[in-house]
């Protein structure tokens, strides 16, 4: 149960601050997950923690030892590439068996611990080939295989499912999940998907320009996102704003409010008091869903979700009526305002 | 690859062909044959015209005897060209030469282009400039080259000589060309020079290609630098290396203008090797029966090479 602190760590590549001083506390077995638009700073915060980039300023300590200094090997943590960075000579036995043979480990016991994860990863049959050899997916489970039988005190993946198709993501997705409950090991995981981000995440760590924006538990950050950012980062489709009058309407300078929290009713003269008045434009029908775009009177256009498959003509002048106890409410720039 | 799918392709949605037709086939080649047929022969003409001709009149004159000078000669000479080349008492001290000459220049120049590649695939200030710069010897034309260095080690006049002497290496000059100890490993020493550069490129660009995250991997794994060399760096140099040695070893074995621009083969024969022996028959003693079949053997030993080495490749792909 290994815990990872960052203290003022920080990082510039020349001229540019690409993570400016953050502080980050993850405790023994939490899967946390790094998740910010692509650029923003993730992978270096990572490879910080890796060893791979040196950290400009502050302190990296791994179960309470300082680290900063110490080179990748040293700090016993196992890392998975979004380019699986499988060594192409070598078959997926050897590739798996590869850190333990790094650290002394005797051929005997390498082979039994590989037949273990292979077994594990569903990867016996493949154990001869050679990466170039294997699909996408397949490649994924190696590079996992690769880092669990180190047993390390805790796994880094960089955005390991975004090379997969939508299908295998989904699969994997559980995989990965399933991993952590089993072996309890820490787990950071970057990636840019928030879906991924909340379907996996004990604990979600929102970046944004190297800066953390919020940490929480998925629904927490879903629910009471700090700021406007991470409103918008999380959930999908992403969340509708209002300003201006209709804004100071429902009482701040900024409101948020979730497609789910929208119901849509024909404008018939019935003349609803909280209603926004508008006219229905495009309709994204899923099945399960609907969603229908409405182009409110006084200028923006939100999208409200329709549970199951619901027509409405477009032109059709509608009324948009918001969940008064789901209304986010934020100050001019942006931080939420708590009432 | 691509033009022959095409070609398939429009065989398969043209119409069924009438049975007049169908029988014709059986006379015919496909239409898909006839097409490849085609597109080869201008490249087949070319080939036998300038390599496959050439390499039979060698082969032709190796069991004949001729000569340059005297018309007389002639006539079917069956191995008896062979047998005086392998008698020859220059035979042998010429293949030593030869095979010495290109072993060492073919490890020095790879020894010298892995470590500059080496070099230059790590990030430093002006690395471009040095990577322009480094080709150099490479593009001067072999001719000067050779005169160059000639000068350069020329005991009398000589800067390098002048050099090594003032900074106390050397008693007095020495005549690096001039001597049999030193001939031979001198201009060895030369060509090495010249050549590094083109293993230096094509081996940088194999470094070049190499991902960054492989590296990061593995010292994640705990291997150590010479580690990551060995298990990363080398493997994927593997392909290109081989290939650069093989055309190394066949380009020095039959070099002839470095060395005579030199040392004309001297001193003493030191520096002789099978391509002079083949120019002194041809061009000294006029027997082109000799020559060629010197240059019969020489082409053999060549092709077995180049024939092993495509099989390797061929094996490995395979695998
Ligand atoms: N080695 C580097 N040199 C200079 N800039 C870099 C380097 N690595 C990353 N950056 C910059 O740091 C920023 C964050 O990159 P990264 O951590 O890869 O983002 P993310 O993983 O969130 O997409 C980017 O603007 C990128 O250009
Ligand atoms: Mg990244």
């Amino acid at each position: 149960m290994t815990s990872i602190r960052l203290r003022q760590v920080s990082k510039t590549f020349g001229e540019k601050t690409v993570i400016p001083p953050l502080d980050l506390e993850i405790a023994g077995g939490e899967f946390v997950v790094f998740v910010g638009p692509s650029g923003c700073g993730k992978s270096t915060l990572l490879r910080l923690i890796a060893g791979l980039e040196e950290i400009s300023g502050g302190t990296i300590e791994i179960d309470g030892r300082d680290v900063s200094q110490a080179p990748p090997a040293e700090r016993g943590l196992a890392m998975v590439f979004q380019s699986y960075a499988l060594y192409p000579h070598m078959s997926v036995a050897e590739n798996i068996g590869f850190p333990l043979k790094m650290a002394g480990v005797p051929k005997a016991a390498i082979a039994g611990k590989v037949a273990e994860a292979a077994s594990r990863l569903n990867l016996t049959e493949l154990l001869e080939r050679r990466p170039s050899q294997l699909s996408g997916g397949q490649r994924q489970r190696v590079a996992i295989g690769r880092a669990i039988v180190r047993a390390p005190k805790a796994f880094l993946f960089d955005e390991p499912l975004s090379n997969l198709d939508a299908a295998l993501r989904a699969g994997m997705r559980i995989e990965i999940s399933e991993l952590h409950r089993q072996l309890g090991t820490t787990m950071i995981y970057v990636t840019h998907d928030q879906v991924e981000a909340m379907t996996m995440a004990d604990t979600i760590v929102v970046l944004n320009k190297g800066r953390i924006e919020q940490i929480g538990s998925p629904l927490e950050i879903y629910n009471t996102p700090a700021n406007l950012f991470v409103a918008q980062f999380i959930g999908s489709p992403t969340m509708n704003i209002l300003r201006g009058p209709a804004a100071d309407a429902l009482g701040a300078p900024v409101i948020g409010i979730r497609p789910e929290h929208l119901t849509i009713v024909p404008a018939a003269g019935n003349g609803t008091a909280d209603g926004l008045p508008g006219i229905a434009a495009l309709s994204e029908h899923l099945g399960s869903d609907t969603f229908v775009h409405v182009r409110l009177n006084e200028g923006a256009t939100v999208n409200a979700r329709v549970t199951g498959e619901f027509r409405i003509d477009r032109g059709a002048p509608v009324m948009v009526v918001p969940e008064r106890a789901h209304l986010h409410r934020f100050t001019a720039n942006g931080e939420a305002l708590r009432i | 690859m691509t033009t022959m799918d095409m070609a398939t392709g429009s065989i398969a949605s043209r119409p069924q062909a009438g049975i007049g037709r169908a029988a014709r086939r059986v006379f015919w080649p496909s239409a898909r044959v006839r097409a490849a047929c085609a597109f080869l022969a201008p490249v087949a003409v070319l080939v036998a015209a300038l390599i496959a001709a050439p390499l039979a009149g060698v082969v032709w004159n190796s069991l004949h005897h001729a000569s340059l000078i005297d018309a007389t000669v002639g006539g079917f000479a069956g191995l008896d060209n062979f047998r005086m080349v392998l008698d020859d008492e220059h035979f042998l001290p010429a293949l030593t030469h030869t095979l010495v000459w290109t072993i060492l220049s073919v490890a020095g120049e790879y020894a010298c282009g892995l470590a500059t590649a080496l070099a230059l695939a790590q990030p430093f200030r002006g690395r471009a400039l040095v990577r322009g710069l480094i080709i150099l010897p490479w593009v001067i034309p072999i001719a000067i080259a050779g005169v160059n260095w000639a000068w350069l080690l020329n005991p009398d006049y000589g800067v390098l000589n002048a050099w090594l002497v003032r900074m106390g290496v050397l008693a007095e000059p020495h005549d690096w060309l001039g001597r049999s100890e030193t001939a031979l490993l001198t201009v060895t020493l030369v060509n090495v020079w010249r050549s590094f550069p083109f293993y230096t490129i094509s081996l940088l660009a194999a470094l070049t290609s190499i991902p960054d995250d492989l590296y990061e991997a593995a010292a994640l794994d705990g291997a150590g630098i010479v580690r990551r060399f060995f298990v990363i760096t080398l493997p994927h140099l593997r392909p290109v290396s081989l290939t650069l040695i093989v055309i190394h070893v066949i380009w020095t074995a039959i070099n002839f203008d470095f060395i005579w621009v030199m040392t004309q083969g001297g001193p003493l024969d030191a520096t002789e090797t099978l391509p002079i022996l083949i120019y002194r028959y041809a061009m000294q003693e006029f027997d082109v029966g000799l020559a060629c079949a010197l240059a019969t053997l020489s082409m053999a030993a060549m092709a077995t090479l180049f024939l092993v080495q495509a099989l390797v490749v061929r094996a490995r792909e395979a695998r």
